[in-house]
């Protein structure tokens, strides 16, 4: 593994981000790392941190950190980036606008102007802290170089306050470039505004930039934008998946699990006036079927009327725009309510995923109104109240292994959805046990904010080794009374994009081989607790 | 020592005519006032926003200590949600008067910005006792307004040597503390050497007059009847005017960051209040508003509803 990705700065002055635009602003020291438990504590026994191709330097910007997810081209002419830099400036004036942005307009403001730059916010970070604490990651960097950027520029009368003040911060392309990228070390845990005293928002003021990179430049990462709500909304998924291919893959799914488990597996299409339509996660199909065939496995053995729907983005329960673009996240949470609402159903319950539980209980509440307006309910709830319901028979010993919970940003700090899931835990699974922290105090997997979607260049690399190395650690020290490979663990985390973060973590480590670690969902684990169903219904296989 | 006759000295004289001294501390409290105001009606008219709530939500019965809301009940629409009154001010209690986040997050800042609120909370404190005595006769004090100037002469004693303590420490932290000296603007170093310079002044003034119950009760009634304040002595003159220029800053600088607060937590971190009819005319009214981002459409101008409603296929792409 190289020992760095070109040299940290201890301390990196604001106006830094716009100079030297050809260099790395400052590296990352694998030794400044916050150390793992053993047997993850050995540097030179970790796997190798991949360094830009000169290809790659020659062909994307490469000027931040060593890493890019982003693909930003090189070799923009002056009058691009001019016309680039104007596009920043008047996306920031939009910003501030009540027709432009009455989405975000408050809490942006009390965000922008009443920081009292205490620093906080800064040990809450696990990006920052777990990168031995880089000046480049503390969360209040890039927000404090675009609240200056806004008074400088998008402000009436700013340059003139900028230089009376000592804002020396300015604007160029090496700036704008820098920010793009900076802008996507964040995984918008938000644990930095749960520890504000002011409850100032960083990555809320992340978000909004992205927003201005997205809805005004038209940059944003491709897997988001283009592979993800583009296609989301053209093809039905941003897996590509059409809906004849999603509803040919859960007939596979549905006779597979019929097969392994003995009980007949049968997941309903489109049943109009369904009292609950599931909306999961198209990528669950692909990565984790049996997360799928659980649900219809209790939802029929609790005798609940439900349906799935194959009409375009009714079989794909994500939301990418929640990451980076109002307009897109608008789009998805709409067309999601409309197909609902044309299938008569009482509600909608969120299948195992963070964001998506975000977007629609929360976040999109105050879009889907008038005819758009409809139930909406969380996983979470729904599992609890199948559990309790007394309509199926557990055997709680047929889950007697090590099993850990992780709270993913969206379903618990997000939106206080905290027990549920603990109260089946604690039910099912004897040998329950918390990690520290957790709860609405728990660390991200290190791929929210859409990050564990982007694995460009040495993208992957920085996320398992920088942004999931708290979670990771807290893993470890959960298990820490059985850390090695004899006994089987299990992380339950009722979330795709947390367990896809899991998979690529413990991949990149070999945790499953030193560890005997897997990951997988909470409706997997509900299911193979069942007495009615014979065999284990965990395969503990790779995802 | 006593107050000297305020035609007897030059600067003090001229500022301590009467008018020109009353005028401009009323001015400042006025300004003050105003801009504090105005934040807040800039706040206040800020269009509803989209949901951005943040556990903990104190104010959720039963759920508010370990984070927990309402989502968390199976079909949570047909419960009536219980919800706290008390929570919610112990919560903002703590974190006003007891600066709890920073405790838990940030020790090293703690003691001096802890000093520095608590010695602006006992400044204010010791007003309002001032204040309280005003319908009680001057001479001869009764046994209430007496307790109330006496108590009032301590707190303010102790609000300045809290408040000295608090700017002065954390003036140093911001400049020789490599984690705060890069985000410390000179707006920032401004407002801390003020409070310093006007809890110092108070010292001074405090522990300069000899019967400094006496004196800081008439200031106040001298400038409550607006007829000046005869016979004070100079340090509090001078503590006066640096309150008064700390008074007319306040809303134009960082410092007015406590109208914020109700903001911050009220209007986003605990705001998960659901659709009713009135907000609902709202949204549909901002919904109508024209969207002018670059990558909204082929057809810049069309509104909200128009935009989010639109078939796939206008978005751009990278470059």
């Amino acid at each position: 593994m190289p020992k760095r990705l070109g040299m940290k700065k201890r301390t990196l002055k604001l106006a830094d981000i716009a100079r030297d635009g050809d260099r790395v602003l400052t590296g990352i020291r694998v030794d400044d790392l916050v150390p793992l438990p053993s047997p993850y504590d050995r540097i030179e026994e970790q796997p190798v941190w991949k360094t830009l191709t000169d290809e790659q330097r020659k062909a994307f910007v490469c000027n931040l950190d060593g890493v890019v997810a982003l693909n930003l081209p090189a070799g923009r002419s002056e009058a691009e980036k001019n016309k680039d830099i104007q596009k920043f400036i008047s996306g920031m004036r939009k910003l501030l606008s009540r027709e432009n942005n009455w989405t975000f307009l408050q809490p942006l403001l009390l965000s922008l102007d009443y920081c009292a730059r205490c620093q906080t916010c800064s040990d809450a970070c696990p990006v920052y802290v777990a990168s031995g604490r880089n000046p480049l990651y503390r969360p209040t960097w890039r927000t404090e170089v675009f609240r200056r950027l806004v008074g400088k520029y998008a402000k009436p009368g700013g340059r003139l306050r900028a230089k009376l003040g000592g804002n020396d911060v300015d604007l160029n392309w090496t700036t704008l470039s820098r920010l793009y990228e900076l802008s996507y070390r964040c995984t918008l845990c938000r644990r930095c505004a749960q520890s504000c005293p002011m409850a100032v928002d960083n990555a809320l003021l992340t978000r909004e930039m992205r927003k201005v990179f997205s809805q005004e430049l038209g940059w944003a990462p491709a897997e988001l934008h283009a592979k993800g709500t583009v296609l989301h909304l053209e093809a039905g998924s941003p897996s590509g998946m059409k809906p004849r291919v999603a509803k040919d893959n859960v007939q596979f799914i549905d006779e597979d699990f019929s097969e392994i488990t003995g009980v007949e597996v049968a997941s309903p299409w489109d049943e109009e006036g369904a009292d609950v339509m599931l909306l999961h996660s198209a990528g669950e199909m692909l990565a984790y079927p049996a997360g799928l065939a659980a649900f219809a496995i209790l939802c029929g053995a609790a005798g609940i009327k439900w349906t799935l729907s194959s009409e375009k983005l009714g079989y794909d329960g994500v939301n990418y725009g929640l990451f980076y673009d109002d307009i897109q996240f608008a789009k998805i949470a709409v067309r999601h309510a409309q197909i609902a609402k044309k299938l008569k159903v009482g509600k909608i319950v969120m299948g195992e995923c963070g964001h998506q539980h975000k977007a629609a209980l929360a976040v999109s509440d105050r879009i889907l109104i008038g005819d758009l307006s409809i139930r909406r309910e969380s996983v979470m709830a729904f599992l609890e109240h199948i559990v309790f319901s007394g309509k199926i028979k557990f055997d709680p010993s047929k889950n007697n292994f090590p099993v850990t919970l992780h709270d993913p940003c969206n379903i618990v700090r997000n939106l206080g959805i905290v027990e549920p899931q603990r109260r089946i835990l604690r039910y099912l699974c004897p040998q329950f046990r918390e990690m520290t922290p957790h709860g609405i105090e728990n660390y991200c997997c290190g791929g929210g904010g859409g990050l564990v979607l982007m694995s460009e260049n040495n993208f992957a690399d920085w996320r398992a080794i920088v942004a999931g190395r708290l979670k990771l650690k807290q893993i470890l020290e959960a298990f820490s009374d059985q850390p090695g490979p004899e006994k089987r663990k299990y992380v339950c985390a009722p979330c795709l994009n947390c367990k896809n973060q899991f998979r690529d973590i413990f991949r990149h480590y070999g945790v499953r081989e030193k560890s005997n670690i897997h990951h997988g969902g909470l409706a997997e684990l509900i299911v193979n607790a069942m007495v009615d169903i014979r065999q284990p219904f965990l395969q503990w296989e790779e995802h | 020592m006593t107050g000297i006759p305020a035609a007897e000295k030059g600067i003090q004289g001229i500022l301590m005519s009467g008018v020109f001294l009353v005028a401009f501390v009323w001015g400042a409290v006025v300004v003050s006032l105003i801009g504090i105001f105005w934040r807040v009606v800039v706040l206040v008219r800020q269009p509803v926003h989209l949901r951005w709530e943040l556990a903990p939500i104190p104010r959720e019965k039963s759920r508010g200590n370990y984070g927990g809301s309402y989502l968390e009940e199976y079909e949570w629409w047909k419960k009536s949600r219980e919800q706290s009154t008390i929570a919610p001010l112990i919560y903002m209690a703590k974190e006003i008067f007891l600066l709890h986040s920073v405790r838990m997050h940030n020790r090293s800042l703690w003691p001096f910005s802890f000093a520095l609120h608590l010695g602006i909370y006992l400044f204010f404190a010791a007003l309002f006792l001032h204040a309280i005595s005003l319908p009680f006769p001057s001479q001869p004090r009764t046994a209430f307004s007496g307790a109330c100037l006496d108590i009032a002469s301590t707190a303010a004693f102790c609000s300045y040597l809290l408040g000295i303590a608090g700017a002065v420490g954390l003036l140093l932290k911001r400049y020789l503390d490599p984690e705060l000296s890069p985000f410390s603007s000179a707006g920032a170093y401004f407002n801390l050497l003020l409070l310093a310079a006007v809890f110092g002044s108070g010292a001074w003034a405090w522990l300069y007059s000899g019967d400094r119950v006496h004196e800081a009760d008439c200031l106040i009634r001298g400038f409550v009847a607006f007829n000046g304040a005869p016979g004070i002595s100079e340090p509090f003159v001078v503590h006066v005017i640096l309150f008064s220029l700390f008074c007319i800053c306040l809303p134009f600088t960082n410092m007015v960051h406590f109208v914020a607060k109700y903001f911050t937590y009220h209007s986003v971190m605990w705001n998960d209040a659901p659709l009713d009819s009135r907000m609902e005319r709202r949204l549909n009214d901002l919904m109508s508003e024209p969207v002018e981002w670059d990558t909204a459409g082929p057809e810049r101008g069309r509104s909200w509803a128009e935009v989010v409603a639109e078939k796939a296929g206008n978005e751009k792409t990278n470059p």
